[in-house]
């Protein structure tokens, strides 16, 4: 999470991007290449198809940093390009159309039942890979990019109650591995 | 069994924003005010607390290879290649001759091998942008 010079520097160097600075994009690449790779995870094993995905959103951001709005954090525009390039990449790898599949993206977690894929006695951790990937992507924008809840409900195009409900029914979900654990 | 009040209910929705640090200053302060009375929620803060720190040692080890991160970077960098006309639509000449020597001395301080041809490649530009600036002088 960036703290708030930490924050003000990746907001400066983004305005060096958009002014031509390569020098500035090459420290943005370095602060958030793991950031935007860790969230990549979350959805997708395949390495190729990973690295495909980065590259675009890489060349996405140095395009676009001039269109970065101060008010949002700089960790929610990055990941909320890195999901746009994603779900370009997999309309383009299934040929799906685009309200197809917003619409399956959207309902993910409708579709996938949580309580059935987390096993009594897991470690956490195991369990955590082993959740929906939907909800990867959820625990990763909280704890890893440190988006706000009114971040993700625009990055998910969703009521903000909701991804609190979400977030909340995924502890449940995972805190009796906890409590095994300790 | 306790019983949630509505004021529990909601604090409890968003304890996971207190651990990420996103929370405004005067609804943390009014978390943590409802956590010093509150042993119920205290319990639930504790857990989330642990999941936290649980999700941080699994996404830990989600790092690129060092070298796919250069390499990557390289191809992408074929693609971003400034073009000093560009930079300078989008600067004053001093800030944009500015901007591509401060790019060639971070690569020879930073990069790798490959990247020494960026930096030839900058220095071009850099030549390239003195003449652009001697032409705008003349103009």
């Amino acid at each position: 999470m960036a703290g708030g010079i930490e924050a003000a520097r990746r907001k400066e160097l983004l305005q060096q991007i958009s002014r031509g600075s390569a020098a500035a994009f090459d420290q943005f690449y370095h602060i958030y290449v793991n950031i935007i790779y860790g969230y990549l995870k979350t959805r997708i094993a395949d390495e190729h198809f990973i690295k495909d995905v980065m590259q675009e959103a890489f060349v996405a951001i140095w395009k676009n940093a001039g269109t970065y709005r101060h008010e949002n954090s700089v960790n929610a525009w990055v990941i909320s390009i890195a999901r746009y390039k994603l779900m370009d990449a997999f309309r383009a790898k299934y040929k799906l159309p685009q309200e197809e599949w917003d619409e399956d993206v959207l309902h993910v977690y409708e579709q996938e039942d949580i309580s059935t894929q987390v096993i009594d006695k897991m470690h956490v951790d195991d369990a955590v890979n082993r959740l929906p990937s939907a909800a990867r992507e959820l625990l990763y924008m909280v704890f890893q990019a440190g988006l706000s809840y009114k971040e993700i409900a625009v990055l998910l195009a969703i009521p903000e109650g909701t991804v609190k409900s979400r977030m909340y029914t995924l502890k449940k979900q995972l805190v009796p591995l906890l409590e095994d654990r300790r | 069994m306790n019983v949630l009040t509505e004021d529990c209910q909601e604090i409890q929705m968003i304890l996971p924003w207190v651990l990420n640090g996103s929370l405004e200053a005067k609804v943390k302060v009014k978390v943590f005010s409802h956590l010093s009375h509150c042993s119920g929620c205290r319990k639930e803060f504790s857990s989330w607390i642990a999941l936290h720190q649980s999700m941080e040692a699994v996404q830990g080890e989600e790092e690129m290879d060092m070298e796919d991160t250069q390499a990557l970077l390289c191809t992408i960098q074929k693609q971003t290649a400034p073009q000093f006309e560009t930079i300078l639509c989008k600067n004053t000449p001093d800030e944009a001759l500015q901007h591509v020597v401060k790019g060639a001395l971070w690569k020879v301080k930073h990069g790798t091998e490959e990247s020494c041809q960026d930096v030839v490649t900058m220095l071009k530009l850099g030549k390239r942008s003195l003449q652009l600036v001697g032409k705008l002088i003349c103009i």
